[in-house]
């Protein structure tokens, strides 16, 4: 019972500590540093201590130090309970749908099984759906309280946008679960314990589907229509500053990390080695170690793999943000209806041929 | 434990349905109302309906009430206070009475005898075994429901669309 | 120990304040929203004796009130003449 808890604790520690300490804050200096590798420049090298620039990193502690200590700032004629919620209701769903993604497999430590998932539910790509379906009444909710057309037009935008991309992206994945038979984020990643069960391989075309719907409720560039600098100031958060415009800041990035956790769970195998199966990993390690310290080994690896394969979906987020123009708006949402709903529709009809037919074999 | 859980999820979701009830802007009343959909979210799961409580979660958390929240903020209603807002208060006197007098027949459902839960199946509730029953039994009323949500698709469009050509 | 009665209890008390409100309510949108409270009421029965009875009819039944649900508030967002001009110009 004890050891549970501690163990539960210790999930929650890491999987908070991960998304907030560490990629949140990591993932500002990224875009910055990128985008100037990207556009030839030298990029953020200004902050630094004692002359020591450590390629930009200061520039994550002088930001946060600076927005911390700004004023708070709540318009005349705001709903003021509304717009000091509406951060945290963007934030708390992109955190809270990490719970049921699973960073490792089954170990087995001192007689103690650990099982490296928060909450292994049932239900668990439906809750990541529900759970991110609600991160739209934050932004909604920030742009109808901020008492600002162009805070108001690009909340109904988001509104839109976001409702419009949730029933395409749901759409996207039917063919894999169908293929996994089962919506158990943790019963899908051990299914593809080799490496030719793997999603991408017979689902590559729902994989292009589920990353362009996330990037699109995401609001990401090339689908930022919400915030549109150009159009709008900044959106649904115009009339943000100090710690509330940091929280969504801090949202977009953990979603674009719960989008790269979800895709590597589902298409790329979770923490699993390509070729190596975690029994063979445990048996091959358990050569050199104890059995208790090569599970422990194994785990490492594992967890290791799950963040390796993360930073590099993280990667290509980040160079589709500064490589792609912004859509129109009417573009943004005939790519949503016209295009990627009925795809996504016609890929759930051949998986199923493809199942009953015999021509993918489920594992 | 479960009784602290079902004190705290069932008193929440009364005080925040109360709340939608009764709160003079649809905005709030909506808030509310979605708070109330969570609560009994958990209550779904309490009872070993997992799939129900996430269905919960996403259709109605998430779509039924963003659309109400959606449609009241594209349409800005601010309900003005006072006697055009709300019923006369004989009316309202009224209504209360008549619901309170509903209310007793639904409290007496259990027909005074205390009934127990019995040990749940394994498996109860989950995805697997509802979609079964879904697509084997109830195959017919699934369709039906699709064909209602297919027409409501329809009148949606033609509702909200000027000039048909 | 929890038993049906109190999930009973419960949904009583939920259907009658979904009944209250639409009885005193003229804003139609606070109107349906009532509605979705009787019908979320009438859910929580269904489930609570699917689970008495260890049949998942009930749950079968919710899922059936959940899509009329979403049938509705479809249509109802429609309702309104405003919303019916809006989308000319291709803008929200």
């Amino acid at each position: 019972m004890t050891l549970a808890l501690v163990e539960t604790a210790a999930k929650i520690a890491f999987v908070f500590g991960l998304n907030i300490g560490v990629f949140a804050p990591l993932l500002g200096w990224v875009e910055r540093k990128q985008s100037a590798v990207m556009q030839d420049r030298i990029g953020a090298d200004r902050a630094d201590v004692f002359g020591f620039t450590i390629i930009g990193l200061f520039h994550t502690m002088s930001d946060t130090i600076k927005l911390i200590f700004k004023e708070d700032f709540i318009p005349r004629g705001a709903d003021r309970i509304m717009h000091t919620a509406a951060p945290a209701l963007a934030l708390i769903p992109a955190l809270v749908a990490f719970t049921v993604i699973p960073f490792g497999g089954h170990y087995t430590l001192w007689g103690h099984n650990v099982n490296l998932v928060v909450a292994d539910l049932d239900v668990g790509a439906l809750f990541v759906f529900a759970i991110s379906s609600l991160a739209a009444y934050g932004v909604v909710l920030a742009g109808w309280s901020s008492n600002n057309n162009w805070s108001f037009l690009g909340g109904l935008r988001a509104a839109a946008q976001m409702f419009s991309y949730e029933v395409a992206m749901g759409l996207t994945i039917i063919g894999l679960v169908m293929f996994y038979q089962s919506l158990s984020l943790v019963t899908i990643v051990e299914k593809q314990n080799e490496f030719w069960h793997w999603g991408i391989i017979w689902h590559w075309p729902a994989f292009i589907l589920y990353f362009t719907c996330a990037i699109a409720e995401n609001k990401r560039i090339p689908f930022d229509v919400p915030e549109a600098e150009s159009e709008l100031v900044a959106g649904y958060f115009t009339e943000y500053s100090g710690m509330k415009f940091i929280m969504f800041w801090m949202a977009e990035f953990v979603e674009v990390v719960t989008i790269s956790a979800l895709c590597v769970v589902l298409f790329f195998g979770g923490h699993h080695l390509p070729f190596v199966t975690d029994a063979e990993l445990i048996s091959g390690l358990g050569g050199a170690l104890y059995p208790n310290f090569a599970n422990l080994a194994a785990m490492g690896i594992g967890i290791l793999t799950f963040i390796v394969k993360v930073i590099i979906l993280i990667f290509i987020q980040m160079t589709i943000r500064w490589t792609l123009p912004r859509f129109r708006y009417d573009q943004v949402m005939a790519l949503g209806w016209k295009l990627v709903l009925p795809a996504s529709l016609i890929w759930i009809f051949i998986v199923g041929v493809g199942i009953l037919s015999g021509i993918m074999p489920r594992p | 434990m479960e009784i602290l859980m079902f004190n705290l999820l069932g008193g929440l979701s009364v005080a925040l349905a109360l709340g939608a009830i009764i709160s003079k802007r649809p905005v709030n009343s909506a808030i509310n109302l979605i708070g109330t959909m969570f609560c009994l979210a958990g209550l779904f799961a309490m009872q070993d309906a997992h799939l129900i409580a996430a269905l919960q979660v996403l259709v109605y958390a998430g779509a039924i009430m963003a659309l109400f929240l959606f449609v009241i903020m594209l349409l800005n209603v601010r309900e003005k206070v006072g006697a055009e807002s709300r019923r006369q208060p004989y009316w309202q006197l009224l209504a209360v009475v008549s619901a309170g007098a509903l209310f007793v027949p639904l409290v007496t459902l259990g027909g005074g005898k205390i009934l127990k839960f019995k040990e749940a199946a394994s498996g109860f509730g989950t995805t697997a075994a509802v979609g079964r029953l879904l697509y084997t039994d109830y195959i017919l009323p699934f369709e039906i429901a699709s064909v209602l949500l297919l027409a409501a698709l329809v009148g949606a469009v033609i509702l909200t669309k000027t000039k048909i050509r | 120990m929890i038993t049906v009665n109190h999930y009973i209890a419960l949904s009583a008390v939920l259907f009658v304040i979904g009944v209250v409100g639409v009885l005193t309510r003229r804003n139609i949108i606070i109107v349906m929203m009532s509605i979705e409270i009787m019908l979320n009421a009438a859910n929580l029965l269904l489930v609570t004796f699917a689970r008495q009875s260890g049949d998942m009819t009930g749950h079968v039944f919710v899922f059936m009130v959940m899509a009329v649900a979403a049938a509705e508030a479809a249509r109802g967002a429609c309702d309104h003449p405003r919303v019916v001009q809006e989308p000319r110009d291709g803008g929200y």
